[in-house]
């Protein structure tokens, strides 16, 4: 080889170089110039997402302003399949420590086969395809786990396969050190994600869950009413009572932003707003919380002295219809349906047969009893059929002759009178004071040995419609019952039998086949105290955007009118003056200045029989029932109470209403000295020494960063009363005082004043909060007494 | 004096290439890895490793190459001896292995260096025979054995990289290109036992080239370098902007794909700068080649820009979607002692001949 051909091969070899950049350079150019946007959007399309922003559903407070659910932020545990470790071992250890840490099963079957060593390269078959852009889910929280806690490798296994970047919930609201651990050790935690989410706490828990209800997820078989483009799969929504019929009102509407994430779609920052989020309404309701205390308190104490086993209450404004108070017991906490309820915890709930779930003041349908005299009294002198001074004489009881054998006595049907030796001669006002049954008998369904007709059934079913009876009072919560006005047709239909005078006797009397709910009573007494207006209950005073801006107010809805002239009412009024005066209450209402007027009503039944019977053969298990409005001239509030097996209204019912009557006129209340030695107690009740918890935070709209927090005892109730610091700087900046409820907020921390905000207790300062406080963020924060 | 006089011959233009390129590695080294956190450090490391390696360069490059010469068989030796003992090594840990004393030896990186001398010898010994079937034969023999060890490893990479050494050496010695046709009608012919022969990844990874959806773990890496490069345009994403890197989609950044980054953050000028560093380098090399004193120093330096030559071509072919996936990394630039001290070092055989040939005038 010569010099000169090695020195020309060497020149070959240098055109080949060049000849192979060259092409490189073609190729840069085609896929950087030529085709370089639509790479640029295959980069946008890596990196950017959009993702929900959660709106919050609705607060709602009672009629003073008390808050009475809040959303509390939790933190869910989540593994994205795809991007946990390839290598099964490192997956496993993954596995491993997150469940140590958060203290949950791995797996729970036996023996499980190794997954197969593919699955994940499979994944990536899908990678381009499954990533859709904008649906990273939010949430599946599994109403499942805290009754059977999933291992976390089941959870990732039993995750629907060809959708590896959609994330599995592994955990739910777990402790925000747990959360810290995992945000702060990411490394070691490849594919793991903790997501914030909220959840609804009732505050005032079984005090008003059968008013408020609660939220659970949407249940399969309503999927339609919960529309996509509004609802999530994963939202909650509200199932049973305010939460429910004011669903659309507290739900948000969701916002949408457009999120820059890593290839573990973490999110890295915000780029915008594509669709503000619209957090829910907030919905002030009639209910005095106060109120509804102490009338559950009252009621509670009413069962539990009485062979009673539930009862119901109502509390509400003669004038409007606006319930202030509505109890049922027993009831549940709905605090247990928000967390998840385990199958054993419902099934108790559920097959209760004191009904706990049913909220039986509006759901409960109980023979009305004597409460339901004011009916015939009031149609019998609207139709004349009965004059208000004529007199029946009640001997202890009324023989209705035998239909087919009238004149033998010994076929004669008896129809006695609660009292036996018989009340002598009885007019309206005296035959509702004494409540005498024999009256009543005869001025519903006449006597045909008098030759009196009587009301007659149908206008006796006229009457008791006009009154409410026998159907809903359309109460803005769901689970009302319509009740029962029976008919001769119902009768026919329902025991294929014909419609008897006695049938008529018993209806007049509030026996029989009969029903109403505690709700209609109440409301028949608010109209016969108000002037004869049915009003349509309701629970929900106002409705208020984010803004606090009214949308929507209640008015007083006329459900009705009585229709009967003002002197019948008159002396209906008079009739139920007398009960409290000298009648079957007598010395049973006190409430000193106010006058009162009501009913008792003590209504048999069997519901085991035979033991409802005693030796002579006759129903000794009554309702014990109770229903008045005050004052008597006009009356503010009409009250009943219902004590189910109770016994007599007078003894059991009565008192319920007269504590709740002296409680809303103002007596038997904690003086002010009393409520505030409330906050005095605090250092003797706990030791005066607090746990301060920094739980969590979130965004919002402000420029400003704000501090929401409670206060609470060793038990977790709410302390109010109690004086919250807000230093910034060594200096204290504001005061605020916590609420009824404990809880208190300050919306006006400024991170430009100082970067470390100090959150104390006036009176405890030992264990302040330290905030590091940056703009548009929501602290949540919580002091707990020790015990 | 004399040692201080053949410095003069060093050629710094060489050397300010190198170092251009190993800064530029660095650099997006740094940037590529700033964003995850147990990396973040690797430029350091790198940086460390060049400074060593320029030294250990600059020690080679003083050595003259002529030692080599008379030392070849024991180069030979070693190398075959330590890809036995990293065959048996693997075998006996029951899995693919490249290294020894934990990485700090990688037997195949040390084969090309020893090919390279023992083949230019080879062909120095028989300036002017190779057309001779019988010589060309012979090399073939030389090379066959490294580059059968190492495909057992099994390598097939740095196996072919081999092959393609020898390929350049012997067609610069004077093959004939007769031969090259035969030769590569006897690949063809024998390709159905070579492909019998093959590993289960390997075949994989020919399949894959021919179907570039095969494997979805490959096909994703590329497609994302695709991504990344298309996406920088004329300037690019700007360092430390590329959204691509720093945001992680594009895997093994730091190393097989470190032209991606560059392509990303800096554009076509940054890809285009880097290829020009390469065309100097090797136009360099290449000029210390026709320069040479002797044919043994040109062999030298011919198979350093055959294999520096070979590497960088995988590799942006790899990172542009126009060869199949082989993992190899870019010389000088990528991330990775091994691969960075086995250049400077092949450098430093090629300053040493540009070094020493005005002497091998005045002696003959």
């Amino acid at each position: 080889m010569t010099d000169y051909q090695v020195k020309f091969r060497i020149v070959i070899f240098q055109i080949i170089i060049v000849v192979v950049f060259f092409v490189f350079v073609g190729q840069l150019v085609r896929l950087q110039i030529l085709e370089g946007e639509q790479y640029r959007q295959l980069a946008d399309r890596n990196r950017f997402q959009t993702v929900e922003i959660d709106a919050p559903r609705g607060i709602i407070y009672d009629r003073n302003g008390n808050l009475l659910v809040r959303n509390r932020p939790i933190y869910d545990v989540t593994i994205v399949p795809a991007y946990l470790p390839d290598d099964t071992t490192d997956r496993a250890e993954v596995f491993a420590k997150l469940a140590d840490l958060l203290n949950l099963p791995i797996t729970n079957s036996g023996v499980r086969s190794i997954p197969d060593h593919n699955a994940y390269f499979r994944s990536f078959l899908h990678h381009e395809y499954t990533r859709l852009p904008g649906r990273q889910v939010r949430n599946t929280r599994s109403r499942k786990i805290a009754s059977a806690p999933k291992g976390i490798q089941d959870a990732v296994e039993d995750a629907p396969p060809f959708a590896p970047y959609q994330p599995v919930i592994v955990a739910t609201d777990i402790s925000a050190e747990a959360a810290a651990t995992i945000e702060q050790n990411r490394l070691n935690f490849p594919g793991v994600f903790v997501q914030t989410a909220s959840k609804r706490e009732y505050l005032t828990g079984e005090l008003t869950s059968d008013v408020l209800g609660y939220v659970g997820p949407i249940p399969p078989t309503q999927t339609d009413r919960y529309p996509t483009p509004l609802y999530n799969p994963n939202d909650d929504v509200g199932l049973v009572g305010v939460e429910s019929s004011y669903e659309q009102a507290l739900h948000g509407s969701k916002g949408e932003e457009l999120v820059e994430v890593d290839v573990t779609g973490r999110k890295i920052k915000t780029i915008g707003t594509t669709r503000e989020a619209q957090p829910g309404n907030n919905i002030t309701l009639t209910i005095d919380t106060d109120l509804q205390q102490f009338a559950t308190d009252a009621l509670q104490t009413a069962i539990d002295d009485s062979p009673g086993q539930s009862g119901a209450a109502v509390v509400l404004n003669a004038q409007t219809g606006e319930i202030l108070a509505m109890v049922s017991l027993p009831t549940y906490d709905n605090n247990l349906f928000a967390e998840g309820i385990s199958a054993r915890e419902y099934s108790l709930l559920a097959e209760d047969e004191r009904t706990p779930l049913v909220n039986k003041a509006i759901g409960g349908l109980y023979p009305p009893g004597s409460t339901f005299k004011v009916v015939v009294a009031a149609g019998a002198l609207q139709e004349k059929t009965v004059s208000p001074r004529q007199q029946f004489v009640c001997q202890g009881v009324l023989y209705l002759p035998n239909k087919f054998f009238p004149d033998d006595p010994d076929l004669a049907q008896p129809f006695y009178c609660w009292y036996r030796k018989g009340h002598g001669p009885m007019d309206v006002v005296s035959g509702m004071a004494n409540s005498c049954d024999v009256y009543f008998y005869q001025v519903g369904g006449g006597y045909e040995p008098s030759g009196y007709e009587g009301l007659g059934l149908d206008k006796l079913i006229e009457y008791s419609e006009r009154f409410g009876f026998g159907a809903p009072t359309n109460i803005d919560i769901p689970g009302e019952g319509a009740g029962l006005v029976p008919s001769p047709k119902w009768k026919r239909l329902n025991y294929a039998e014909t419609w008897v005078t006695g049938d008529t006797y018993n209806m007049s009397i509030g026996q029989g086949f009969v029903l109403s709910t505690p709700l209609q009573v109440a409301n028949a007494y608010a109209a016969i105290g108000n002037g004869g207006t049915l009003y349509k209950p309701h629970v929900v005073q106002a409705v208020r955007n984010p803004q606090q801006e009214l949308i929507y107010r209640a008015e007083p809805e006329v459900l009705g009118k009585l229709n009967v002239d003002a002197e019948t009412l008159d002396w209906v009024r008079e009739g139920l003056r007398a009960v409290i005066d000298w009648g079957t209450a007598a010395g049973k209402i006190d409430v000193p200045g106010i006058t009162v007027a009501g009913k008792t009503g003590t209504a048999e039944f069997c519901d085991r029989y035979p033991q409802c019977l005693d030796k002579d053969g006759r129903v000794k298990t009554s309702h014990a029932w109770f229903a008045a409005y005050a004052p008597a001239e006009n009356p503010e509030i009409a009250v009943v109470a219902f004590v189910y097996g109770g016994g007599e209204g007078s003894v059991v019912a009565a008192p319920v209403v007269n504590s709740i009557l002296r409680y809303y006129f103002g007596f038997d209340r904690p003086s002010d000295a009393e409520a505030n030695s409330g906050t005095d107690q605090i250092p003797s009740a706990t030791g005066g020494k607090f746990t301060a918890r920094l739980l969590g935070s979130d965004q919002f709209s402000e420029q400003a960063a704000a501090v929401n927090g409670y206060v609470l005892d060793a038990t977790g109730k709410g302390i109010g009363g109690v004086t919250i610091e807000i230093i910034a700087n060594d200096e204290t900046v504001a005061q605020v005082v916590t609420g009824p409820t404990g809880q208190f907020d300050y919306n006006a921390l400024d991170p430009q004043l100082a970067d470390t905000w100090t959150i104390q207790l006036v009176d405890f300062p030992a264990n302040p909060i330290k905030l590091s406080v940056s703009s548009s963020t929501r602290y949540f924060v919580e002091f707990q007494a020790e015990q | 004096m004399e040692s201080l006089r053949i410095w003069r011959k060093f050629d710094f233009w060489l050397l300010l290439v190198v170092l251009l390129l190993i800064t530029y590695g660095i650099a997006m080294i740094f940037s590529a890895t700033q964003s995850t956190e147990d990396l973040h450090l690797l430029w350091r490391t790198q940086l460390i490793r060049a400074g060593i390696g320029i030294i250990a360069m600059l020690v080679l490059a003083a050595i003259d190459y002529r030692y080599y010469r008379e030392i070849y068989h024991l180069f030979y030796l070693t190398a075959i001896v330590l890809l036995i003992v990293v065959l048996v090594a693997g075998e006996l840990t029951g899995g693919t292995q490249r290294w020894l004393a934990g990485g700090a030896i990688q037997p195949g990186e040390i084969a090309k260096l020893v090919i390279i001398i023992v083949l230019a010898r080879f062909f120095a010994a028989h300036d002017g025979e190779i057309g001779q079937i019988k010589f060309l034969a012979q090399s073939i023999v030389i090379v066959a054995l490294p580059m059968i060890l190492i495909f057992l490893e099994p390598d097939l990479g740095t196996s072919l990289i081999i092959g393609f050494i020898w390929l350049v050496m012997a067609l610069i010695a004077g093959m004939r290109l007769l031969h090259v046709a035969i030769l590569g009608g006897a690949v063809v012919a024998a390709s159905p036992i070579i492909w019998l022969a093959m590993k289960d990844y390997m075949r994989q990874r020919i399949i894959l080239f021919l179907n570039p959806t095969g494997n979805p773990d490959d096909y994703y890496n590329v497609q994302q370098a695709l991504i990344s490069i298309g996406s920088g345009g004329w300037l690019g994403k700007g360092f430390g902007n590329g959204t691509q890197s720093q945001l992680r989609f594009l895997r093994v950044r730091h190393t097989d794909f470190i032209f991606s980054v560059i392509s990303e953050e800096l554009g076509m000028l940054g890809a285009i700068l880097l290829i020009l560093l390469f065309i100097l380098l090797l136009w360099r090399i290449l000029h210390a080649a026709s320069v040479a004193g002797d044919s043994f120093g040109r062999g030298i330096c011919i198979g350093v820009a055959a294999v520096i030559f070979v590497q960088t071509t995988i590799n942006i072919g790899v990172n542009l979607g126009i060869m199949p996936v082989t993992g190899t990394p870019l010389p000088f630039v990528s991330y990775g002692g091994s691969s960075l001290l086995t250049f400077l070092l092949a450098l430093g055989l090629v300053e040493s001949v540009s070094m020493h040939r005005k002497q091998l005038d005045f002696e003959t």
